[in-house]
């Protein structure tokens, strides 16, 4: 019975505010089975997935959501960034000499520039309206970001060892920044990781929420520890490891930065930053198998291809994996961000008429 | 709000079951469950049972009665006999299709 009072906790808080006291009773006279357990914590997503059960932004909502379409879009121009970039360097790598195609791979370097704009472009948005406002830590949060953003701006060409004489290329490596940034990149996303930590987790303990706490330390960390798997010696040779790396590194400090920004922007600290922390960190989590899924499928690969067998084209499986972190990251977003407060409206008119009060 | 039981998706058969459930009366959930389990040999677990109690609340096709030693009874609606009504006629139109045809084959 106390597995089946801890299931019956994850439960949104709403819900169980309606339905736990008589789920309860039934539980009771029930004979519980393992598949009972099951059907609860199917349940139990559902109800997390309902959006009837999220708590409502009151008057932050319009501006809850102008964050989160540009946190959407700022995810979208990353994996577009990255995506472009990619592609560009194998189109590079295999069709240099062949003249049919030195437009197209020519005219492909443009769209992760264009990308690159859009993230500073969104970055100085954010920072315009949070320095009118006055809102110090979307201001924090929008700084980071811009700073990443140069990052990746001047990376890139380190990054993929581009040979085009750009100014990126020559910016970069005569001042000796590519070294430089390649260190700042990882201080970033760990300096954000124990900035989440540090301001968010003193505040879970000084109200004593321990669940909270450590899933914001799961955050905080999991961008260092999603790199893990690319830095043993199995995974190391695979060219598919340096872009899922990367991958893992960019879009690991957005998803908690993104949802310590809707923390910020609602003021609610305890149940909203809970479940969007919770939220993000399951989604992080499926996110890092995934990559290890495709990781041990590399290896396989290799084996299989030293003994003349070939399984998989390293393009499709790129690809693949960028497709999928860009959904992800979206997913996480949306269920992070989204509010329906028409659903709100139903549930509480239930409510109501349940407990003979007015909505 | 139409009254299609498919909108809810994998509760819309234990919605339908509750439904017929308490077109006998009104009853509380362990009391649903039982009755369920012996018209229809269906046995609902709780988390469904709930779910599917959440959502037909929601449409306002079941209301819930004051609650009795911490179980709440719940009644059918004006517009769940409707919505029960329409999904019954439908599938006796689908049974007896079925059994002509099978008659003449």
């Amino acid at each position: 019975m106390r597995i089946i009072t801890w299931i019956l906790h994850c439960y949104p808080r709403r819900w169980r505010e309606r339905y736990q006291e008589e789920m309860l009773a039934l539980l009771e006279q029930y004979t519980i089975t393992f598949k009972t357990m099951l059907d609860l914590l199917l349940g139990m997503l559902d109800a997390r997935l309902n959006s009837v059960y999220r708590t409502k932004e009151g008057s932050m909502l319009q501006h809850i959501r102008d964050n989160r379409a540009l946190s959407i879009i700022y995810l979208c121009s990353v994996a577009m960034f990255l995506i472009t970039i990619n592609f560009w360097m194998l189109v590079t790598t295999s069709f240099a000499r062949d003249p049919l195609f030195s437009l197209a791979y020519n005219g492909m370097f443009f769209i992760p520039i264009i990308s690159l704009i859009v993230l500073l472009a969104i970055t100085c948005t954010t920072i315009g309206k949070a320095v009118n406002k006055r809102q110090w830590g979307t201001l924090i949060f929008a700084v980071i970001c811009l700073g990443t953003t140069i990052c990746l701006f001047l990376q890139a060409p380190s990054v993929y060892h581009l040979d085009l004489a750009s100014i990126l290329d020559w910016f970069s490596n005569s001042f000796y920044l590519s070294l430089l940034l390649n260190v700042l990149e990882l201080t970033l996303s760990f300096g954000c990781g124990l900035f989440v930590t540090g301001i968010y987790g003193l505040k879970l303990l000084r109200k004593r929420q321990g669940w909270p706490l450590l899933f914001a330390v799961l955050i905080a960390t999991l961008p260092l520890a999603s790199y893990i798997p690319f830095v043993s010696q199995s995974f190391n040779n695979a060219p598919i490891t340096s872009t899922l790396a990367f991958v893992c590194l960019i879009i690991a400090s957005y998803l908690p930065l993104s949802a310590f920004l809707l923390r910020l922007t609602n003021g609610d600290l305890s149940r909203r930053g809970w479940q969007t922390s919770r939220i993000v960190g399951s989604l992080w989590g499926l996110f890092l198998l995934f990559t290890l899924v495709i990781a041990i499928l590399w290896s396989v690969e290799h084996l299989m291809v030293d003994g003349g067998i070939s399984l998989l084209n390293p393009v499709i499986m790129t690809t693949l994996t960028l497709i999928i972190t860009l959904f992800v990251a979206l997913l996480a977003l949306a269920r992070s961000f989204l509010i329906q407060p028409e659903g709100e409206g139903e549930i509480k008119a239930a409510s109501a008429e349940v407990s003979g009060t007015q909505p | 709000m139409p009254r299609r039981l498919p909108e809810l998706g994998r509760f819309s058969d234990p919605a339908l079951l509750i439904l017929s459930s308490l077109a006998g009366g009104p009853k509380h959930g362990y009391a649903m469950m039982e009755d369920i389990d012996e018209f229809s040999g269906t046995h609902l677990e709780p988390g469904t049972l709930y779910g599917a109690i959440e959502r037909l609340e929601q449409r306002g096709w079941i209301e819930a009665l004051p609650s009795e030693e911490r179980r709440r009874p719940y009644r059918i609606t004006a517009a769940g006999a409707t919505a029960l009504q329409e999904q019954l006629a439908t599938m006796s139109r689908i049974v007896a299709t079925g059994q002509q045809r099978l008659q003449t084959t």
